[in-house]
């Protein structure tokens, strides 16, 4: 199942429909959540989860106040001193700005250590999710960033949170959530980290539904979108295949984009993703509120995004396209134009401009929500991860000829766009897992 | 070692005691102390002193472990406190607990293997007791036969909780030491710095599970030789008349996910005679 993952605007366009979403705490103020119509106006959202992302509280408010600010707002990041907002004495773009200024001064920095603040800090967490009808209650934790960590702090944010669960959500389905800095997860191979059989011993021997993964990318470089690093992601396959057939947990995965689709393979019920590269990827490093976004053609067969600088025109003229092209409602002007040999910056949706993402976006979630379907409609197991192996040997094969053609068409001194050094850590990581578990 | 001898003689040890508490004959002497029969304001009790030098934390815990417990298959505690004995600079912990009247398993595994219904019995009453702890997210971590009683009706019972873990309880463990017995240790125990949690306990079941069904510890005590025998895939020809055989595998499984946790042990078990 693919869950959208759209951090303000609810509605998505008529094309969309997507089996469910994922709500993330950082988007939006808790007042505001609250006051939004749901299901009523917007079909897909009577299948939501709520991300309490806890693991955020190390965010640093001087490079993404706002965000820090909207988190402040949730009671589990145990912030004081911000006025909770009434339409009766502010407006909203005040409370904003109020909460923004004063965000520095009272930003902890770091989630609650102490068993009677987490118990507290838990409670409210599960009773508001309760409150917004989720599908799952998705339980807080911290992130786990040090690779020598026990994972005791952990287990308790954890066992707060099977408790409170268990007294105020009865018969709603619990999962833990797993956050855990790639840092971690590099310091030895898969099946062989101390730490990840940890977390896995851990959340496996406890009373929970499911299990949640967030990978913080700590160590990926800035401009990329998509995690490009086998030592994190084939961790994450394992984490996923274990938690699904050794302990016969529900599984879902954020923030590592189209990769979710290998992690269905290897086990996932769920992935979620957004077009911002701040919902494909998650890095505390980073600004998560980024700037306006410049579009991109997702292509699900190069598993790439494809710059519209230009990149886009050169492999459609080399004749490319059919290789690259994922048709889609939304794609279709474009793909339209590119054969018949009109440039991308002649068709409006499409045009190079920043912010001009709308149909980019739409066609990003129309491509991975039928990839996903296509997978999920195979059988369980090696059929699933056979399916997406091929797919990315494929996928390897047409990033490395359109990188090749793009790269020789390029002036000297100017940087390709189209990232696809991701594609053979995808293909690289499934290939290993693949060995290990399906062979 | 004058003290051991001293307070492992009850003559000794009686006048030493609270008024309530009283002892009639030794039962054990080990490392950590001596555990004498008594009696506790009239009930059957087991008495147990520990020697000077044992770290106070770990009796702290295992009073703390027993005082949370109710459990039909681990001892219930009566009653804790110190002693003050003459010529030591510190007074002695003094656990009192539930007497268990019976054999250990180690003295009853001395008179042979157990049969497919005493394994099953071994199995759900250790599981259950391994479930009880959890629930209260305790680790025993020291499983073996030497603290688990065979109670004159049959039914197992652990006697001791000196290492048992609570989540939020600093380790004890030193880089380069871990508590529990070689011979019982679960993969991750051996690892050293883990958060250990019922799967750990669930493997030394296993171990002792084989030891019960072979009449003797599978890799006579080698720990190593443990952890290199494939027993999750492959076990001795003996267990094949155990139809828990299949599930003692899963509680052998090197890889913690892989063993059933505490309920679903117990669920299994209970279709198997």
């Amino acid at each position: 199942m693919f869950l959208v993952t759209i951090p303000y605007k609810f509605k998505l366009p008529d094309t969309v429909a997507p089996k469910g979403r994922l709500l993330l705490a950082s988007a939006l103020p808790k007042h505001e959540l609250q006051r939004r119509p749901f299901e009523r106006k917007h079909p897909h959202l009577a299948n939501r989860f709520f991300d309490p992302q806890l693991y955020l509280a190390e965010l640093e408010p001087a490079r993404a106040a706002k965000h820090c600010a909207n988190l402040a707002s949730y009671p589990w990041f145990g912030v004081a001193g911000l006025r909770d907002y009434s339409s009766a004495e502010q407006r909203q773009t005040e409370w904003r700005r109020e909460s923004k200024a004063k965000i520095g001064q009272l930003w902890p920095g770091r989630a609650a250590d102490t068993t009677a603040e987490i118990r507290a800090a838990v409670n409210a967490c599960v009773q508001f999710q309760v409150e917004l009808s989720v599908q799952a209650i998705l339980l807080p934790s911290p992130l786990t960033r040090d690779p020598a960590s026990d994972y005791s702090r952990e287990a308790m944010w954890l066992d707060a949170g099977i408790q409170a669960a268990r007294s105020l959500a009865p018969g709603i389905p619990v999962f833990a959530t797993i956050a855990v800095s790639d840092v971690c997860l590099q310091v030895a191979p898969a099946p062989a980290n101390p730490l990840v059989g940890t977390i896995l011993d851990s959340v496996g021997a406890r009373e929970v539904d499911g299990a949640y993964i967030v990978v913080e990318q700590a160590m990926e470089d800035t401009f990329g979108r998509h995690c490009a690093t086998v030592a994190t992601l084939r961790p994450v396959l394992e984490m996923v295949h274990l938690l699904a057939t050794d302990c016969s947990l529900r599984v879902g995965v954020g923030f590592l984009g189209a990769f979710g689709l290998a992690c269905l393979a290897a086990g996932a019920e769920f992935w979620s993703s957004g077009w911002y590269k701040s919902l494909y990827r998650l890095r505390l490093a980073d600004s998560i509120a980024g700037g306006r976004a410049f579009p991109h053609y997702w292509s699900t067969a190069a598993s790439a995004d494809i710059s519209l600088a230009g990149e886009f025109d050169l492999l459609a003229k080399a004749g490319r396209l059919g290789e690259i092209e994922d048709s889609t409602v939304a794609a279709e002007p474009l793909l339209r134009a590119a054969r018949a040999g009109i440039s991308s910056d002649q068709v409006p949706a499409w045009a190079y401009r920043q912010g001009n993402i709308s149909a980019a976006e739409e066609h990003f979630l129309l491509a991975v929500q039928a990839a996903t379907e296509e997978l999920m409609g195979l059988a369980p197991g090696y059929p699933r991860v056979e399916f997406v192996e091929a797919w990315l040997r494929s996928a390897e094969r047409i990033a490395a000829d359109a990188t090749a053609e793009i790269d020789a068409s390029l002036p000297k001194g100017k940087e390709r766009k189209t990232r696809t050094e991701h594609v053979s850590a995808w293909r690289s990581a499934v290939e290993s897992y693949r060995r290990d578990h399906h062979s | 070692m004058a003290h051991r001898v001293d307070l492992a003689d009850p003559r000794v040890l009686a006048p030493l005691l609270p008024a309530d508490v009283v002892v009639t004959a030794p039962i054990a002497v080990g490392a950590q102390g001596a555990v004498h029969r008594g009696s506790f304001c009239g009930l059957p009790a087991a008495v147990k002193v520990y020697f000077p030098g044992q770290l106070q934390k770990r009796v702290e815990r295992e009073v703390e472990a027993l005082r949370q417990l109710n459990s039909r298959t681990i001892v219930k505690l009566l009653w804790h406190g110190t002693i003050t004995v003459p010529g030591q600079p510190q007074s002695l912990p003094l656990v009192v607990s539930e007497l268990v009247e019976g054999t250990t398993l180690q003295q009853r595994l001395a008179r042979g293997p157990m049969m497919p219904p005493e394994l099953t019995r071994l199995a759900r009453d250790v599981g259950e007791a391994i479930r009880d702890l959890w629930n209260l997210r305790l680790v025993h971590r020291d499983l073996n036969p030497r603290n688990i009683m065979i109670r004159t009706s049959g039914e197992a019972c652990v006697i001791d909780l000196g290492v048992a873990r609570h989540l939020d309880q600093s380790s004890l463990t030193a880089m380069g030491l871990t508590w529990g017995t070689v011979g019982y240790l679960s993969p991750e125990q051996m690892t050293v710095v883990r958060q250990l949690t019922c799967k750990s306990d669930l493997y030394t079941l296993g171990v002792i599970l084989l030891e019960a069904a072979l009449g003797q510890h599978p890799t006579g005590g080698d720990q190593f030789a443990l952890r290199n025998t494939p027993y999750h895939l492959t076990l001795p020809s003996r267990l094949s008349q155990w139809a828990g055989s299949a599930l003692l595998q899963r509680l052998l499984h090197p890889r913690a996910t892989a063993r059933p946790r505490p309920e679903d042990l117990l669920a299994a078990l209970a279709g198997i005679p």
